[in-house]
């Protein structure tokens, strides 16, 4: 008795162990990702929307890497603004993006603590969200609102 | 008789002499179908058909004394579109479709080309007058916002490289040239150009490897990102970040340690160093102001020219009627510029590049 109560025992925190460590939030319904940069509308200022190129060049991303890819970035080079939506091949590609991303924020802060202590402030509170093989980097003064509008889409709770 | 005959053969040997007169023995035979004509500059043969026109232009020396003034140095039959025109310090006098026009005080060199042909002429500039402002403001002549704040010069029209000449050009700059790399991005004016650019970036921060520039995710020095895009043309616009915190002087040194980092592995590199654009006038801060820039182009010209590099003067055509940036290019008041104001960039660029 006492042997089957430890195995059941051991049976029930393997499986309780199962969630935990994980770092992404689990995607619950696969998105367009077009469509949800099209939902961001007039939150964003004027972008650019970069190519296969300029993201590999600007921002490491390797465009076969992901199933989608809308990265976009401020026009004016003034405003921190950027936007990264990725659906990587995998997770572990997707890992790497979240890293880039990491690393990205981190030029922008230190471009703009000397010139634009207001866009470090913006570029501050940024968001990356990993959800599955989706990563999301959003830089915006309306992350907030960005950031909900993706977990929204993700099927996520905000 | 005597004299009859004496009359006659003097008659006979006067008409024979006048007959051959007005000749030169030593003119050649001219080429069917050709003209001759005399210039100030050159003898030329202008054949009027089947053979290459010859270029020239009307003197060889011009001297302008007025802001503004223009002198019509071709006015040929040669296409003015076929014909590369160019001055060598367009802050002093431009030169398009064959009209020099006096912009600041100073010498430069004017020169055309046409078909494997080149022409110069000395322009000095030896204006008596002040610029001309126009514009509506009231306020009195000491406020710099008086003035017109329109670009002064007109954008370049002719392009002596296409967009394709920039597939092999990585462009090195700061935030000002970020936006450079948006625009032509978007918009492929520069072909397939790489960018390496980053705000605050300055040639002080490259040397000593203060600030590392990202290409592809990665953060190197300054040769190793060169080298890294495979370019076989650089084209640089620094300074903004530098000439305020280091002086004019320090920083030319500081190009001389870049030059060199850059050659170390890149030593087939053609470097092109574009004069640093101005700021507008209302957002100088302290030394960083356009006397100092004017001051700092004017040795970046220098330096480049005796490092072996091209210098491609941009920032007159980004100026107003005052020599700051002009109102329509700037996007903050300050040293950023907006989409007009880089589409002149990229026009300079190719009016200017490739010599």
């Amino acid at each position: 008795m006492k042997k089957t109560l430890s195995i059941l025992l051991a049976a029930v925190l393997l499986f309780g162990l199962a969630g935990c460590g994980s770092k992404n939030e689990e995607a619950a319904v696969t998105m367009d990702l077009q469509q949800v940069y099209a939902g961001f509308g007039e939150t964003l200022p004027e972008m650019t929307m970069m190519s296969d190129d300029m993201m590999l060049n600007f921002c490491g991303i390797n465009r076969a890497d992901c199933k989608q890819a809308v990265v976009s970035v401020s026009s004016d080079g003034l405003r921190a603004d950027e936007i990264w939506l990725l659906e990587a091949n995998d997770a572990e590609t997707a890992d790497n993006l979240a890293k880039l991303a990491n690393t990205r924020i981190e030029r922008k802060g230190e471009e703009s603590i000397t010139y634009s202590p207001e866009q470090y402030e913006i570029v501050q509170k940024a968001e990356i969200i990993q959800s599955g093989n989706y990563v999301a980097l959003i830089v915006s003064p309306d992350v907030d609102t960005l950031a909900a509008q993706f977990r929204t889409a993700a099927g996520l709770e905000g | 008789m005597k004299k009859f005959l004496c009359l006659t053969l003097a008659f006979v040997l006067a008409v024979g002499t006048l007959a051959g007169c007005g000749g030169n023995s030593d003119q050649q035979t001219m080429p069917e179908n050709t003209t001759q004509e005399q210039t100030d500059a050159a003898v030329t043969t202008q054949p009027t058909g089947g053979q290459t026109e010859t270029l020239t232009l009307e003197r060889d020396e011009l001297t302008l004394v007025n802001y503004g003034e223009t002198w019509t140095l071709y006015s040929g039959p040669i296409g003015l579109d076929q014909i590369t025109f160019r001055s060598e310090n367009t802050a002093v006098a431009t030169f398009e479709k064959g009209v020099v026009t006096a912009v600041g005080k100073g010498e430069t060199v004017v020169h055309a080309e046409y078909n494997g042909q080149k022409v110069s002429c000395n322009v000095y500039c030896n204006l008596q007058d002040e610029p001309e402002t126009t514009g509506t403001s009231t306020e009195q002549s000491t406020n710099p916002g008086a003035g017109s704040r329109d670009p002064y010069l007109a954008p370049p029209t002719s392009e002596a490289v296409p967009a394709s000449f920039f597939d092999d050009a990585v462009f090195v700059g700061d935030s000002v040239s970020l936006k450079l790399s948006y625009y032509a991005g978007d918009t492929g004016l520069l072909g397939n150009a790489k960018f390496l650019v980053r705000g605050s970036y300055g040639v002080a921060n490259a040397v000593y490897d203060e600030l590392l520039m990202p290409w592809q995710g990665q953060e190197m020095k300054i040769e190793d990102a060169v080298q890294a895009t495979g370019a076989k043309k650089m084209f640089v616009m620094l300074g903004m970040n530098d000439i305020a915190l280091y002086g004019i002087d320090k920083t030319i040194e500081n190009w001389g340690k870049l030059l060199e980092r850059v050659r170390s592995k890149c030593p087939d590199m053609e470097i092109y160093i574009q004069s640093m654009s101005p700021i507008w006038i209302g957002g100088e801060i302290g030394d960083l102001n356009n006397t100092n820039i004017d001051a700092y182009n004017v040795a970046l010209k220098a330096f480049a020219e005796s490092n072996g590099c091209k210098f491609i003067d941009v920032a007159p055509y980004m100026k107003d009627s005052l020599g700051g940036l002009a109102t329509p290019y700037c996007s903050d008041e300050y040293v950023h510029v907006t989409d007009a104001g880089v589409d002149t960039w990229i026009k300079v660029l190719k009016a200017y590049t490739g010599y």
